[in-house]
């Protein structure tokens, strides 16, 4: 494609001359009409943002405390498990027998077979305990 | 009971914690007198010979980021393809040990790279019982060859293939149904462990007044979060807090991350140590260098081994709150759980320079735990039991070896003309 002749440009810039200064007017005037519209819209817009950004921080929270949920629950069911087995595991004969521990030079708690109400003495108590009955 | 293992790479030839933990069970089923054959691939570094392992799979060049980089981009489609997709010479080694090792069952690892759907199509086409340990979301990455997702094979894989799997976390399984993936089946979420022998419990754990020594071990990338850390460690310097260092263990794979001790003003508080064997971790944890492991992963972290072991020795686990190993330890109970940010993360070391969390009751809880419940001889059991169970399906409606073959051969080429076909259309484009 050729290029228009030189003349036939300087012809159209001298027909626009006169409206240049008419135009620019009207330009000014659209962008500041523009601009004043965009910030009543960008407004909002950042507003929206900083809520969008809030709502993941959010989000994010819940989702940790999801997880963290089901971590508790999965450390409850493997307790669980563990007590199951414990609670399962078959008694020795004597495990139910009063063991004297009187040679045992450390002060240690016992509980009484017995299963009566108060049944944690330590070992002072419960020889005494056991003369009491004895007698 | 006969176990076939399958796994993209092996030990010694690795990449990080998924083949490592392979031949972790793989030496404890044996130890458990199990007959365990592993097929894996021709090995990138020099390996030893030994009689359980043959190295005949072919491994797809998908892990040689060079490579990749530098490759035309029809190359790149095609070894995407017969990575993810199918490569019937891996499957014809699929099915060669089928018939020589006949297993009772099938154990399935990191399959990316080897054509793994090819092979897991095999599997399903002979009706073969398989347990697919998912460390990853390596569904999702078959049905994603160049990272997009193809509907209809997410979709004839959502329909056709059901099994038994073992995903390290319910993230996992989130994510790869999130993309369209949907797991048929049995879904067993099962931790990944540690090993060794249980030490002496800890007896000095941080206390106020003294330097808090932070670790954090892996890749040294942003995706790790150690520009988190370095941010961390300048908002803690920034608000007067000198008394504390942060050694970080491993290969740098992100470059832009060196620089940034530096760039923060804190190259005299964080410390890049260098790659470093797993052995001479765990025995700098052991030795009790250190208060607190941090790991500002990215949420998308599956699981994460490394502040496991770490934990294991009392040093207490800082992590990002929505990450695989999350979903196991609770917030201030065996860990300490923070947003995944620079802030959240200089919160939560500053709450223990200032005296706020004692680091012994969670230090303490934690290592209990790991050593009783996450030791790889209490979840052992646990995978017999899955293999066991997989391997008392029936097997009906299972097709020839032969058809299989032909149908892998077919799968093939089929794969290989829509690739050059999308390839043209793209160059005419």
């Amino acid at each position: 494609m050729s290029a228009a002749p030189g003349f036939v440009k300087r012809f159209l810039r001298l027909l626009t001359r006169p409206l240049r200064a008419p135009l620019k007017t009207l330009l000014r005037w659209l962008v500041r009409q523009l601009s004043t519209r965009f910030a009543d819209e960008i407004m909002p817009l950042n507003e929206l943002a900083k809520q969008v950004a809030a709502l993941s921080a959010r989000q994010d929270g819940q989702e940790g405390f999801h997880w963290d949920h089901a971590a508790l629950a999965k450390r409850m069911a493997t307790l669980e498990d563990h007590l199951e087995q414990l609670l399962q595991r078959p008694r020795g004969p004597d495990e139910d027998a009063i063991v004297d521990e009187s040679s045992v030079p450390r002060p240690v708690i016992r509980f009484k077979p017995s299963g009566e109400a108060g049944t944690m003495a330590p070992l002072a108590h419960e020889r005494q305990y056991r003369w009491e009955r004895s007698a | 009971m006969r176990i076939l293992v399958l796994s993209n790479l092996y030990p010694p030839d690795y990449i990080g914690g998924y083949e490592l933990c392979c031949r972790q069970v793989v030496d404890g089923l044996l130890g458990r007198d199990h007959d365990v054959r592993v097929l894996t691939t021709t090995p990138r570094v020099p390996c030893p010979a030994e009689e359980h392992i043959d190295r005949s799979f072919k491994l797809t060049n998908c892990y040689d980021a060079y490579c990749i980089l530098r490759s035309q981009r029809m190359t790149r489609r095609m070894w995407e393809a017969s990575g993810n997709l199918v490569d019937a010479h891996n499957v014809q080694i699929l099915l060669t040990a089928l018939e020589e090792f006949r297993p009772d069952v099938v154990y399935l690892w990191n399959i990316a790279g080897i054509g793994g759907l090819g092979l897991l199509g095999c599997l399903h086409q002979l009706r073969f019982p398989w347990v697919w340990y998912l460390g990853d979301c390596v569904p999702r990455m078959l049905c994603s060859p160049g990272k997009r997702l193809l509907p209809v094979i997410a979709e004839e894989f959502s329909r056709q293939i059901r099994g038994y799997y073992m995903p390290v976390s319910q993230r996992v399984v989130q994510e790869i149904e999130a993309a369209g993936v949907r797991l048929k089946g049995v879904i067993d979420t099962m931790p990944n462990w540690i090993l060794g022998e249980q030490p002496a419990p800890r007896r000095h754990y941080y206390s106020k007044g003294r330097p808090l020594r932070i670790v954090s071990a892996g890749q040294m990338g942003r995706h790790k979060g150690i520009d988190l850390l370095v941010e961390a460690a300048r908002l803690l310097k920034d608000r007067g807090y000198d008394n504390f260092s942060i050694d970080l263990y491993g290969k740098v794979t992100d470059p832009t991350v060196f620089p940034l001790p530096a760039e923060h003003g804190v190259a005299d508080r964080v410390f890049f140590r260098g790659a470093c064997s797993q052995q001479e971790l765990v025995g700098r944890y052991a030795d009790h260098e250190f208060d607190v492991f941090a790991f500002p992963t990215w949420e998308r972290e599956p699981f994460g081994c490394a502040p496991l072991e770490a934990a294991a020795y009392g040093c207490v686990m800082v992590m990002t709150q929505s990450c695989g190993i999350g979903e196991w330890f609770v917030h201030g109970v065996h860990c300490l759980k923070a947003e995944r940010s620079a802030e959240a993360f200089a919160a939560a070391f500053q709450g223990i320079l200032d005296g706020r969390t004692d680091l012994e009751p969670l230090g303490r809880r934690a290592s209990a735990a790991i050593w009783r419940d996450f030791h790889l001889d209490a979840l052992l059991p646990r995978i017999e039991q899955a293999l066991e169970s997989a391997a008392d399906q029936p097997r009906t409606g299972a097709s020839t070896p032969e058809d299989t073959y032909r149908l892998a051969l077919l799968a093939e080429r089929l794969t290989t003309v829509l690739v050059q076909g999308e390839n043209a259309a793209t160059t005419a484009a």
